[in-house]
């Protein structure tokens, strides 16, 4: 791209008002520019930019199919990334981030003046050097990098090692004619019958077809205890322990009125009690 | 693997030992210790003494002597006690405290066994001192047997009696516990409610992009940003009004939604159709403010947000059996059962958790919150709430 060439230009942005005012304000501040294509989600975005291979993209960060962000992260990927500017409403800890970053945003409702500074700053960018090879606007580059790898990655990281395959956190029921979902934290506890597994919850009990043992290998171990062969129940439905007449050990539970037997293969789990 | 499942259990309090004193008026003032169960069986052991004193009285001529006869009966009554009294603390720490835990017939045998050994044995040991006969001569005498045996049937009854008594102190000591909770639980999800009404109403994200809608429309759509910024104005008058009301109307929140939705109908444009069905006899109920609304925004943030070509939220109240079904269905994207990236997540995505401890709160066991699936896409969430636990205002 020569310096007479004018600069082409995306917009991205799911909400059309907001693609249309940011071109507005666009071509009140920089009237050279071109905008070439405007994007209603992440995945048109990736494409029309692979399509019109734009110099500079507005990604707002909140859209459906991909958000600003993932389209940030696969532009990276690719030989000759456009500059990306990120567009966002309110996002606190983004926000910090790219501060941090000095990676370049607006925020919405942008103001022609901050608009300006942009614009002054890609210009700044592009005159250093013409067409920009992989790394040659490398603080940019290794900023936005830095920054992706921040936001995308310290999700993850927070969270608990998960295992390979993640515990189980929604049982699928039949109810009638419709389906109904159960959110694992619901249950108090499962019990096998002959075909079925009954769920049992505070206020109610459904069939599921899952096995018991399936539940167990599916469960966290660490939230869900077996204390029979055909019993598991959530740790944090149980009130207490008491012996029965004959000596077994039976669980109280906080929502529901039964005991449930311990089998003397589990009573070690409540050792400690 | 959670290796100490003892974080999991209520703490129950302490038991308490119970003594059979307990059971006279004023004797269960003093809290439980080993000198003062020690104590209590001295004085409960003498007044059976005295007591049976007094019925020998009553049933023999006066002309016997009592004086000798009560310090005879004094010692026979607290050697027994004594008995009865280390038999159990003996029998208790033999067995890891197997007795006080013992409950039903178990329990009953065990009082009887200790009652009776422990008679036969103080009116033996009693009669080696008082007279010198041989111990055991006692046991050939039939009359003194069943007359032991009497007396241990009716200490065990007292002590048992005792028991249960001290058994249900305890379990409403533990009710009144519960209740205590509930009741802290209920003011903390009060004051949590409030909070996130006041967050819902000026959700930031809401407010910026709804602004940005406005700038963007009054240049090119002037008729388009005075109609968004009257239904953004009637949303924030009645979330603020009702946020400051501990009850609000069927009618009234379906007002506050249907501002909600057309707010941000004017922001997703064809990505948004909404239906509020709520019938003009239920219009008067009253019920809790901001019940429906987080509701309805997890929804669209949740459900039609994140998919492309967006859906229809529908809301619909309805009447039968006398319960007060509210529904609120999106055929958004549903819920990723495969638990990958991009699943609602329980508790962050739906918080249907919250919720029903809300309405647990709030109108008792009785309503109950549940999640469906909607057909053919998406969920519905379908609240429940009893008639009877509604307010209904005259219209």
């Amino acid at each position: 791209m020569t310096a007479t060439t004018a600069w082409r230009a995306l917009i991205a942005d799911d909400e059309a008002h907001l693609r249309d005012y940011l071109e507005q304000q666009l071509r009140d501040v920089w009237p050279e520019l071109r905008v070439v294509a405007r994007a209603a989600n992440g995945l048109e975005a990736l494409r029309l930019i692979d399509e019109q291979a734009p110099d500079v993209v507005f990604l707002d960060i909140r859209m459906p199919g991909m958000t600003g962000l993932d389209v940030a992260a696969r532009l990276l990927d690719t030989p000759h990334p456009p500059h990306i500017v990120f567009v966002t409403a309110f996002d606190q800890y983004a926000v910090q981030a790219f501060d941090h970053a000095a990676v370049d945003y607006l925020l919405k409702p942008a103001t022609l003046e901050r608009l300006r500074k942009t614009v002054v700053r890609l210009k700044t960018v592009q005159s250093t050097g013409p067409a920009p090879a992989p790394g040659a606007d490398g603080v940019t580059v290794a900023a936005l990098q830095a920054l992706l790898a921040q936001l995308a990655v310290a999700p993850a990281a927070v969270a608990a090692p998960a295992p390979a395959e993640a515990p189980l956190q929604w049982l699928r029921a039949s109810q009638g004619e419709q389906v109904r979902l159960i959110a694992v934290d619901e249950v108090v506890y499962f019990q096998s019958n002959d075909k079925y597994t009954s769920v049992m919850l505070a206020d109610g009990e459904c069939l599921i077809r899952t096995p018991i043992s399936k539940l167990r290998e599916q469960l966290d171990g660490g939230q869900f205890w077996q204390i029979h062969r055909s019993v598991i129940v959530a740790a944090r439905h149980i009130a207490g322990t008491r012996h029965d007449f004959r000596g077994r050990l039976m669980v109280q539970l906080k929502d529901r009125s039964e005991q449930l037997v311990v089998s003397r293969n589990y009573v070690d789990l409540f050792r400690q009690m | 693997m959670n290796t100490s499942p003892s974080h999991h259990t209520a703490a129950a309090p302490a038991r308490r030992t119970a003594h059979p004193l307990e059971l006279l008026p004023g004797f269960g003032r003093w809290p439980a210790s080993p000198r003062r169960d020690a104590l209590y069986t001295v004085i409960f052991s003498s007044l059976i003494a005295l007591v049976l004193v007094a019925i020998q009285a009553m049933v023999s001529d006066a002309s016997r002597p009592l004086g000798g006869y009560l310090a005879v009966m004094l010692l026979v009554s607290n050697l027994c006690g004594l008995f009865i009294h280390g038999g159990m603390t003996l029998l208790n720490f033999l067995f890891g405290g197997w007795p006080q835990r013992a409950r039903g017939l178990p329990r009953v045998l065990l009082h009887i066994a200790v009652s009776v050994v422990s008679v036969v044995a103080g009116v033996a040991v009693s009669n080696v001192l008082l007279s010198g006969s041989a111990a055991l001569h006692l046991l050939a005498t039939p009359a003194a047997i069943v007359q032991c045996t009497l007396i241990a049937a009716v200490i065990a009854v007292f002590m048992l009696v005792v028991r249960r008594n001290a058994d249900r102190r305890i379990q409403a000591a533990l009710d009144a516990a519960r209740q205590t909770e509930l009741e802290a639980a209920t003011a903390r999800l009060l004051a949590e409610a409030r909070l996130r009404a006041l967050q819902a109403q000026i959700e930031p994200h809401f407010l910026y992009n709804t602004l940005a809608n406005v700038m963007g429309l009054i240049g090119p759509h002037p008729d388009q940003a005075r109609h968004m910024l009257e239904r953004f104005i009637d949303y924030l008058r009645a979330s603020l009004d009702t946020s400051r009301s501990d009850a609000t109307t069927l009618g009234d929140e379906a007002r506050l939604l249907a501002a909600y939705l057309d707010v941000l109908t004017v922001r997703m444009g064809a990505r948004l159709r909404y239906r509020i069905d709520v019938p003009d006899a239920l219009r008067h109920v009253a019920i809790a403010p901001m019940l429906l609304q987080p509701v309805v925004e997890n929804a669209i943030s949740h459900g039609l947000e994140p998919k492309v070509e967006g859906g229809e939220v529908t809301i619909s109240a309805s009447l039968g059996d006398g319960v007060l079904h509210l529904v609120v269905g999106d055929t958004g994207v549903g819920l990723d059962l495969a638990a990958g990236t991009r699943s609602r997540k329980p508790g962050g995505g739906v918080g249907l958790g919250n919720l029903r401890e809300r309405l647990r709160s709030l109108y008792g066991a009785g309503a109950s919150v549940s999640l469906l699936e909607n057909q053919p896409c998406g969920m519905l969430v379908r609240i429940a709430i009893p008639l009877s636990s509604l307010t209904v205002y005259p219209s």
